[in-house]
């Protein structure tokens, strides 16, 4: 998923057309190294695929913690900021990144001092993670390394659908406190690339809603999917999905429980595709 | 035919237990799902794999027991603290102690020691019972009146939820912080039958502790001379029920959360049935409690809400108006 990075070299990319339709600032790269400066974990991701490291002035602490962040190791060289308005400020940067569920105060404020800034919105499917990758490269005047990173990733998944078994099983993913993840997710994506068909969408859940462990008991997906990362520290929450009862099921051969790391699919954006392999890789009783 | 005769104390509590064990097979029939329950009875009792016995044993048989277990402990220990500290408003919810029990629960669970050792929850939650009984009993010993007692009980309860509330806060788990509802507020939801292992191994002993103590709290009630002079030893009784209370509360709380006022009401609707001694009305408020607990977790899971309401947020519904009755009769009393 690490993909190799050019100094900067052709400073003649030229502001891309849907950076000019999403706002007033396009970097035009020139003499001086521009500041970018992320706020949000999947844009710090975003950022690390397709800008120069040279222009990256800070990414957001969150991208350093490994159990969260899939660029952890990557995100280490860089200075990381905590999202707030005022440390914002003081990076003057040209751009900054943030996510349409950043805290709405610090995103108000910054547009109040005339920071520049791009909201990035949470895609949901692989077509917007692409047109999202285009969108953001263009801003920072680098479309070639969108192109690269759309063209790795739709190999990728082109490869991965190859290996699809003619019949797909039906899966669960239950988070924390049972909470299923229906239709119109990025989860949901990810679950029909790995060739399965998402359980709870059938049930009807659009987004993410509760489903009861009986409803589970009388109707058992083929594959339990359980997010595993934040189970250093319990809670009631994150043991939710490990109910003995679940764990009954699976011992008398109903059904198989899948564990997953959250981070990989946390983010929408190129690496998305790693969910996918990772899936696949489990799903065929290899060790993911 | 023989004219209808008031029932015998032996009888009253005979059918106060029926009703409690009719209840525990109604809280079994009730569930998210529809399901055959005499089909999936049969087919666990035939050894049948079928999902529909799944979730009769693994989900349901647990939450119906769990609940009756909780409720009559609950209701014993209330019946007890109102024997023992001669105070109508005694109980361990009231009084703090279930409160500290959650506390106790809370720092083994998210610490992380019941994920090595699992019975580290109810041990937490027995202790945290067991701190709070002894500094009551102390503080009774010292001749506090009614009212001075339940401002104690006050001070252990805010004490006890704002370091719930701080344990919760500091671990790093993001979820954490939120199930300070659970624990003021408890649930039988989704329990399972390694959580009745947890809470009746320790709470067995816990109810006998607190079943036999009825013959000394008899003589208590003559005043406590009269009971020294009786041969009953009022020191030792003291012991017996602080750790009768935290072997039957400290472990609830600590599978269930808090569930409030069962212990305040039960012992009060029992007396009009089982009589005032404090020995007859310990087993009557026993099955009382757990009439009351399994009826409120019926109630809340016929009730269109979504997800259900918290165990404890309907007994603080029906506890709390009960509460007031009872203050406004003791300054009608005064």
């Amino acid at each position: 998923m690490k993909d190799r990075r050019t100094r900067k070299s052709a400073a003649g990319a030229a502001c891309g057309l849907a950076g000019l339709l999403l706002s007033v600032f396009c970097y035009a790269p020139g003499a001086r190294a521009a500041r970018f400066v992320s706020i949000n974990m999947c844009a710090d991701e975003l950022l690390l695929r397709l800008a120069d490291p040279a222009d990256i002035a800070s990414l957001s602490y969150l991208s350093r913690d490994a159990r969260n962040s899939t660029i952890a190791t990557q995100a280490a060289a860089f200075p990381v900021n905590r999202g707030r308005a005022e440390e914002v400020m003081a990076l003057a940067p040209d751009l900054v990144f943030a996510s349409a569920f950043s805290a709405p105060a610090t995103l108000s404020m910054l547009r109040r001092l005339g920071v520049p800034l791009a909201v990035l919105d949470v895609p949901t499917t692989f077509e917007a993670i692409v047109a999202q990758v285009r969108g953001v490269a263009s801003r920072i005047g680098r479309p070639e390394a969108a192109e690269r990173e759309v063209h790795l990733m739709n190999g990728r998944l082109a490869g991965l659908r190859r290996e699809l078994p003619l019949s797909p099983a039906t899966a669960l993913v239950l988070q924390a406190n049972n909470i299923a993840v229906g239709a119109g997710t990025l989860i949901d994506s990810v679950l029909a690339e790995a060739g399965l068909v998402n359980l709870a969408a059938q049930a009807g859940i659009v987004g993410y809603g509760r489903m009861p462990l009986e409803a589970i008991l009388i109707r058992p997906p083929d594959i339990l999917i359980v997010e595993t990362d934040n189970e250093g520290a319990p809670a009631l929450a994150t043991q939710a999905p490990r109910h003995p009862a679940l764990a009954a099921l699976a011992r008398r051969g109903a059904m198989r429980t899948v564990d997953m790391p959250s981070r990989l699919w946390t983010c929408a954006g190129p690496g998305t595709v790693e969910a996918v392999a990772y899936l696949r890789r489990a799903l065929q009783g290899k060790t993911p | 035919m023989s004219t209808l005769r008031p029932l015998t104390h032996r009888q009253t509590v005979a059918a106060l237990a029926m009703v409690a064990a009719l209840l525990t097979a109604l809280s079994m029939a009730v569930g998210e799902t529809r399901l055959d329950v005499f089909a999936a009875a049969a087919d666990f009792v035939h050894g049948r794999d079928s999902l529909a016995s799944l979730i009769l044993v693994e989900l349901r048989l647990p939450r119906a027991l769990l609940g009756a277990a909780t409720g009559f402990g609950l209701g014993l220990a209330g019946a007890a603290m109102q024997g023992l500290l001669r105070n109508p408003l005694a109980e361990p919810g009231v009084m703090g102690i279930s409160g500290a029990a959650a506390l106790g629960a809370v720092v083994m669970f998210y610490a992380g020691l019941t994920g090595v050792f699992a019975f580290a929850l109810p041990l937490g939650g027995m202790a945290g019972a067991a701190a709070a009984s002894v500094i009551l009993f102390a503080l009774a010993g010292r001749g506090l009146g009614t009212m001075a007692l339940v401002l104690a009980g006050v001070a252990i309860n805010s004490l006890a939820g704002a370091l719930t509330s701080l344990a919760l806060n500091l671990s790093p788990n993001p979820y954490a912080a939120l199930e300070i509802v659970f624990w003021l507020m408890g649930s039988l939801a989704d329990r399972s039958l390694a959580d009745i292992a947890l809470a009746l191994v320790p709470a067995a002993p816990g109810w006998w502790l607190l079943l036999t103590a009825g013959r000394a709290l008899d003589a208590l009630s003559l005043g406590e001379d009269v009971a020294q002079s009786l041969g009953f030893n009022l020191r030792w009784l003291r012991i017996r029920l602080i750790l009768g209370t935290a072997l039957a509360v400290g472990s609830a709380v600590a599978v269930t959360g808090m569930i409030g006022f069962v212990g305040l009401v039960a012992p009060h609707l029992a007396r009009p049935l089982a009589g005032r001694e404090p020995g007859r009305v310990l087993p009557a408020a026993g099955f009382v409690g757990a009439i009351l607990t399994l009826g409120a977790d019926i109630l809340l899971r016929l009730l269109p809400t979504q997800p259900e309401l918290n165990l404890g947020v309907v007994t603080a519904l029906v506890g709390a108006p009960f509460l007031f009755l009872l203050l406004r009769r003791l300054r009608g009393e005064a």
